[in-house]
């Protein structure tokens, strides 16, 4: 039994180191210059040129500020919108109930790519293509979907009588979601708060069509911008990487127990 | 009192219900509703985006089937699909029983964090990783290959038609952290697994293989066809990871669906054909959508 636990670590670490390695790779490098980095890229080499991080971040400063508000945009109003209709497919047995929800799990199967092209020409006509509004409204609505499905699943596993209680003492909806519902979700929203924070710093294709001005590129895009050169070669490259992973990386630090509790707890019912 | 309550008074009861809707509604009219049934319609149509806007019934999807770059990127991205459907349903759900097995709480939880943390690295920034990892002189796969005396197997990976494709799939290997969430459903689906009839079964002297074939993965059965399906979907959508990696090339040796139609409406201005090809995609998804509803969903 012992040798078999042993075996199991010694797999689950070998599993590991792959996983990890492009990443341990990306941040050694990340600190070289290019003569360095042509010597062996396996390790780290002194010095430490912490210099490729500054020249990284010269470059797409901008847009890893645009980048936290364009993220903090989508996610706040996605959580909101997706968690009130999850709410009420939860806690009311409305007419039209099943062609509402349809009416929105339907765009999990409708690929975004086949509405790109004519989101593109709404967003023209609207007057808002290029714009920060331009980038951040339609990306809400994508990011809507799934929640709602998550949101709804998990509602329905609150117990009941809380809400007639709550009914009885006289509070009204809004009331029983802000002051119930929401205290006792807290694993719920910051679970959806990754997923779709993740999507939305991620998001490569709808910036890439609709933004022209660099001023308003989220650093997604900015990262093209960081050009190897002989002294420096793929450092500031590869710094500029790590620097884009930061936020999300954090984010997900603050939420990694709550985040592997709800997903490992069923957040996605099969 | 009727026993049944007319429809008008239901709606009113139920109002806040509606209220709560109609923020997600509001988005879902304007970009998403809205701009599907124009895809549709325009599927129809000689579209240019601009000036030219004029109605050719079923002629822009009888050129697509005669086009032979639309026939190339649908043989690639059925590659692409069966290679994604293998991976989702095995690597992910192989580490998740590795960690489940493992008895000491305080190991499992590390592996458990360890392998999701690709998960929260930009997608983009893993593939420009993997594209530097696959580079042909400064590459390190090709770098390892030279130390490892195996000099003879290094490639241009991404620039040879013959390992272009093969490379794009191995992207992320070993594939747990690309498939995080996978990882994390099958361990909470082990994790559900009661304890009596894992206990039962350990009592009966059951052989570690005779536990994952009896319990294990008819236990996940739920969650292994979620994921067939969402890999399925998933696969018919790549584009991005093409896009940075090799643009389709070389030659069309990577050429997907989605980017193909991508370069139809945004290098080309053909709007409406582009259109048709987002059509036929979405004829696929939904065609396996109802194959998965009707013929493997058959419990619940």
């Amino acid at each position: 039994m012992k040798k078999r636990q042993t075996g199991l670590i010694v797999l689950l670490s070998v599993l590991g180191v792959l996983t990890i390695f492009p990443f341990y790779l990306t941040i050694v490098n990340s600190l070289k210059h290019n003569l360095q980095i042509i010597e062996s890229i396996w390790f780290f080499d002194l010095p430490l040129h912490f210099d490729n991080y500054v020249r990284a971040g010269r470059e797409i400063w901008r847009g890893m500020l645009n980048s936290v508000f364009y993220t903090t945009a989508i996610l706040a109003v996605t959580m909101v919108i997706s968690s009130f209709a999850g709410y009420a497919f939860a806690r009311f047995s409305f007419p039209g109930k099943t062609v509402c929800y349809f009416g929105i799990i339907m765009f999990l199967m409708i690929p975004g790519f086949v509405t790109l092209i004519p989101q593109f020409m709404l967003v023209k006509r609207m007057g808002i293509l290029g714009t920060r509004a331009g980038l951040i409204l339609p990306v809400i609505a994508t990011s809507s979907v799934m929640p709602v499905m998550f949101f709804r699943t998990h509602f329905e596993g609150i117990p009941g009588e809380l809400f007639e209680a709550a009914k009885v003492e006289g509070a009204g909806d809004v009331k029983i979601f802000t002051n119930i519902v929401v205290p006792l979700s807290k694993a719920m929203f910051g679970t959806v708060a990754i997923m779709v924070g993740l999507r939305a710093w991620n998001n490569y294709i709808w910036p890439l069509v609709s933004v022209s001005d660099r001023k308003l590129m989220p650093v997604i895009l900015e990262l093209k911008f960081i050009s190897e050169n002989a002294k420096e070669g793929m450092g500031p490259v590869l710094a500029g990487y790590v620097i884009a992973s930061i936020p999300m990386i954090l984010l997900f630090a603050l939420a990694t127990k709550p985040f592997i509790q709800g997903i490992t707890a069923g957040a996605v019912k099969a | 009192m009727g026993r049944k309550k007319s429809l008008g008074r239901r709606i009113w009861e139920n109002r806040s219900a509606y209220l709560f809707l109609i923020p997600v509604f509001l988005f879902l009219f304007v970009f998403k509703y809205y701009t599907f049934f124009t895809a549709v319609v325009e599927s129809f149509f000689n579209w240019n985006g601009a000036n030219v806007n004029e109605f050719i019934g079923f002629d822009n999807f009888i050129q697509l089937f005669s086009d032979s770059a639309f026939g190339q990127s649908m043989i690639n991205i059925t590659i692409m699909t069966l290679c994604n459907v293998g991976i989702a349903l095995t690597f992910p759900l192989g580490a998740a029983m590795l960690v489940f097995s493992c008895k000491n709480q305080r190991i499992s939880n590390f592996f458990k964090v360890l392998y999701i943390v690709p998960m929260v690295v930009p997608s983009l920034v893993v593939y420009l990783m993997w594209k530097w990892i696959y580079a042909y002189d400064t590459g390190a796969l090709n770098q390892f290959l030279r130390l490892a005396g195996l000099e003879g197997l290094t490639h241009s990976w991404l620039g040879e038609s013959g390992t272009a494709l093969a490379a794009i799939i191995m992207i992320g290997f070993p594939f747990i952290g690309a498939f995080g969430l996978q990882f994390l459903v099958y361990l909470g689906g082990l994790l559900d697994i009661s304890v009596e009839i894992m206990e039962s079964a350990t009592l009966d002297g059951i052989r570690p293989m005779q536990k994952v074939r009896y319990i294990w993965l008819p236990m996940l059965k739920p969650q292994l066809k979620m994921f067939l399906m969402l890999a399925i979907i998933d696969s018919m959508q790549i584009f991005e990871n093409v896009l940075v990696l090799t643009d389709g090339g070389p030659g069309r040796s990577t050429i997907v669906p989605a980017l193909y139609m991508y370069k139809q409406a945004f290098t080309y201005n053909r709007m409406g054909y582009a259109s048709a090809v987002g059509v036929v995609l979405f004829l696929i998804v939904l065609f396996f959508t109802v194959i998965n509803y009707r013929y493997v969903n058959v419990e619940e």
